[in-house]
């Protein structure tokens, strides 16, 4: 039994560490079943604020509902019927392998096979929970079925390690023998599979697995797809330039997307017996299906698309396509206008009434809308000084700092270390935003939230600057659920530049370089939300979001 | 000229004062409404962009003033909002004045029974034998502690701050004692000593801002800094016509006419009149609009001005 117990324990520790707590690792790490009540209970806590979690999403529903009475019985049942199935499969393993992965009764069995020399464990510790079960079915003792779930979610979690990496081996030591493009690298495991033995894998990927295996980062091989021609040429071009960089920034990609397709209306021809809308709906769709492959879509491409489905369906009927395709474009148009040109004249003017003489301004990275606001508060002659705060691995901040120096602004560079150094002499913090959440969070470029605590503890406001059209709907309220991951490989450059320490980073084990886009910076951390309607405190964005006018309200 | 005209027939300041004068109980916020409605009445305009530059002219006057800035702004921005910038189509402009003045009157009559309704929401806060500290003199705060007191028969023992520069406490402890409420004046610089012995904080605010912090008259931050450090509940009492659209972000960020009154603005020594209390400190806002907590104010402002 040591063997289970141990992994069971580095599973929990995986849990426990998205928990953050190391206290409470120490304590689970000796955790017997007297003290499972406690554990499952942390574990409902924490399965409700992860549920991006692959596999586990019955299990989390069995678990909140356990309040209710009915529910909850319902859920004993399930449980029972899933340990008993879980125990019969068990016998047979013979049976094939990667099941249907929601489907815990076959996981536990996969179990048993991935895992090799620990393979009793995952039905013996299933058995455990049916079995106390009859005895008192009631409700006074909902952890026990809780209890056989949590050890079967145990188990799933080791299934959904050990599935992934098994099938993906052959497949990517090829691709790991040729150190090619930088987003084939991204995926550390081929190195690692290759090298260590059956049982220290399965401890080893843990942190991909668990925290960051659900963001695809930009792993795709995007080479596979540049030939298509079943894709306009004008979308490849954009995700080639979102690929490599060339166009970043939240409104810099959303004007990119959206000039794309107005390319793609504009070269349109409608198939025969097909409906004009209709017909460039789907094949939009299938565009920015495609434009996923090189970027997640930002916010505010999610919303310029949204609006453009909006208006294909508002298109009138009766009209030529030349009319229909002019009509489209002139709103496309009028988006980029209203919803970017606009606020960001809106914003900026607001701004400057909170920009005065003697100011020093620090902000982060480079944010076109900053750039606008401080060459507009130049252009005004107020007497201000700029702090640019930079941090790797893209230092976008040089690029600001290029554009007003180039002004005549009178500007300072920092990297992000020495943010606590120069916050004292700050007296204002501007901050851009890839987007506003619905619960008042604020998501940016990785280090913003890191910038916006600084600031709070210095007492400094900090504006973020933020135009409506990259207001979400989404809630999260941390940056794991939902983020991106770019590509590792410019973490581990940048830190190599003198030394090559880490230029065959792929061959250690333990390596995992976690190169996050964003974080999400908290209500309480910001000072005041400007965009183009109003400032705002955080708290009032699902305000904004309701209010927004129906054809930008989707 | 109509701007002329308006000056023949009555000075506005001078009205203004007036309003002040004979009604001690009244905020300066009402009073200015009070006089833009005079202003309505007694002006002739022929167009509406002539009745929107006398009601400015009129604004730019009261805040002449040496009053509370803050009321005044927010006062008359509402009334302007909800009366004068109204459409009107294809009326004659005789109507239309007599339409603007009736709403006008439904509007203040309103505004004149917010500050009872707030006294009844923060009835339910004030419990018997309970201590509240207050600060300086507030015409709501005094309201809701005598409406306490005299209509639901609750015992509570009251900490009035002197309130300087011009020591309205006394006032307030003479106003209160005349109903009977126990109330004890104490020094603005007591305010962290009484603190750990109070149940909660109650004041007024001279205006509530799109943060849903408020400006009131200086100490209130202190009082509210110590509030939070000594874990006690700190409640303000305003009426709606008090929310201003500004969005101060420090002490330093206030407007100055706000800060300073008027002979003083230039004077760097000066002492300011007011100061800005963030939200983060406030636990709850008594509006006649209901019980808001502080970041309820900013979308409620949101739906009055956009």
């Amino acid at each position: 039994m040591s063997t289970p117990r141990r992994i069971n324990k580095s599973t929990t520790g995986i849990y426990l560490f998205w928990f953050g707590s190391d206290i409470l690792w120490e304590r689970v790490g000796s955790w017997q079943l007297s003290s499972v009540k406690s554990l499952a209970k942390l574990l409902v806590e924490i399965t409700m604020s992860k549920p991006a979690e692959k596999g586990s999403t019955d299990k989390k529903t069995d678990l909140s509902e356990n309040k209710l009475s009915r529910e909850e019985v319902k859920a004993q049942r399930e449980a029972k019927k899933a340990a008993k199935l879980a125990k019969k499969k068990g016998k047979d393993d013979t049976n094939s392998g990667e099941a249907v992965p929601k489907d815990n009764k076959s996981q536990s069995k996969d179990a048993n096979k991935a895992v090799g020399d620990a393979k009793a464990p995952a039905p013996a510790k299933s058995n455990k929970g049916p079995a106390k079960e009859p005895s008192s079915p009631g409700k006074a003792d909902a952890k026990k079925p809780t209890n056989a779930n949590e050890k079967n979610k145990q188990t799933n979690q080791k299934v959904d390690r050990a599935p992934q990496k098994q099938p993906t081996k052959p497949a990517q030591q090829k691709q790991s023998a040729k150190p090619n493009n930088g987003n084939e690298t991204s995926k550390p495991e081929p190195a690692k599979t290759e090298i260590i033995p059956a049982t220290p894998r399965t401890k080893q990927k843990k942190y991909k697995a668990k925290l960051f295996n659900h963001l695809n980062g930009d792993t795709k091989a995007h080479k596979l797809f540049i030939n298509n021609t079943a894709v306009h040429p004008s979308i490849i071009r954009v995700g080639e330039q979102y690929l490599n960089r060339s166009v970043t920034g939240s409104n810099a990609r959303c004007i990119a997307f959206l000039y794309a397709i107005r390319t793609i209306i504009q070269d349109y021809v409608t198939p025969p017996n097909q409906e004009f809308s209709r017909g460039l709906e789907a094949n939009i769709k299938n565009y920015v299906d495609y434009l996923q492959n090189f970027r997640p879509l930002a916010v505010s491409i999610i919303n310029a698309y949204k609006y453009i489905k909006y208006i294909l369906t508002q298109l009138p009927t009766n009209s030529t396509d030349s009319k229909l395709k002019e009509n489209l474009c002139e709103l496309i148009d009028a988006y980029i206008r209203d919803q970017i040109d606009k606020a960001a004249e809106a914003i900026s003017s607001t701004v400057q009434e909170k920009i005065c003489n003697g100011d020093v301004i620090l902000t982060f990275g480079c944010s076109s809308l900053i750039n606008h606001i401080l060459e507009e508060a130049h252009r005004r002659n107020v007497d201000f000084r700029v702090i640019i705060v930079d941090c790797g691995p893209f230092l976008e901040g040089q690029e600001l700092l290029r554009r007003l120096i180039s002004k005549g602004i009178s500007c300072t560079c920092v990297l992000i270390n020495a943010i606590g150094f120069i916050m004292p002499e700050v007296t204002k913090v501007l901050l851009g935003a890839h987007a506003l959440l619905a619960n008042g969070y604020v998501m940016a470029r990785t280090g913003t939230a890191q910038i916006a605590l600084v600031a709070r503890s210095f007492n400094v406001p900090a504006l973020v600057c933020c135009e409506t059209h990259k207001f979400s709907e989404r809630v999260q309220t941390d940056a794991i659920v939902f983020n991106e991951l770019g590509n590792p490989e410019d973490i581990v450059k940048e830190s190599n530049i003198k030394e090559k320490r880490l230029a065959n980073w792929q061959s250690f084990q333990k390596l995992y370089p976690l190169n996050l886009i964003y974080d999400i910076t908290p209500p309480e951390l910001v000072s005041a939300v400007v965009t183009e309607v109003a400032i705002l405190p955080c708290t009032s964005v699902p305000v904004i979001l309701r209010i927004r006018p129906t054809e930008i309200l989707y | 000229m109509p701007d002329a005209s308006v000056k023949k027939d009555f000075s506005v300041q001078q009205y203004f004062a007036q309003q002040m004068e004979e009604d001690k109980s009244m905020s300066s916020g009402i009073a200015a409404i009070k006089t833009l409605l005079m202003v309505l009445e007694r002006t002739k305009f022929d167009t509406v962009h002539i009745l929107h530059s006398t009601i400015q002219e009129a604004v730019k006057e009261m805040r002449n003033t040496d009053l509370s800035q803050a009321a005044i702004v927010s006062g008359t921005e509402l009334f302007m909002r909800f009366i004068t910038l109204a459409k009107f189509d294809d009326k004659p402009m005789e109507e239309c004045k007599q339409i603007m003045l009736h709403r006008g009157k439904i509007f203040l009559e309103k505004l004149l029974q917010s500050r009872s309704t707030i006294a009844h929401q923060a009835l339910q806060f004030v419990t018997d034998g309970c201590r509240i500290l207050t600060h300086s003199r507030s015409r709501v705060v005094l309201q809701a502690l005598i409406d306490a007191h005299t209509k639901s028969n609750k015992q509570f023992q009251v900490f009035v701050t002197h309130g300087g520069p011009d020591n309205a406490g006394d006032q307030m402890v003479a106003e209160l004692e005349k109903v009977g409420i126990d109330a004890i004046l104490i020094l603005d610089s007591a305010v962290g000593y009484v603190m750990e012995s109070v149940d909660l904080v109650m004041v007024g605010a001279e205006g509530v801002v799109e943060s849903g912090g408020i400006i009131n008259r200086i100490g209130s931050f202190t009082m509210a800094l110590c509030a939070r450090e000594m874990k006690k509940p700190f409640y303000v009492l305003a009426e709606s016509f008090k929310f201003t659209r500004l969005y101060p972000l420090n002490q330093r960020d206030l407007p100055v006419e706000y800060k300073y009154i008027k002979r003083q603005r230039d004077n760097f020594k000066a002492h300011p009149m007011v100061d800005y209390t963030p939200p983060a400190y406030i636990t709850l806002l008594f509006t006649d609009l209901g019980i808001l907590t502080p970041s309820a104010v900013s979308d409620e402002l949101i739906k009055l001005y956009l």
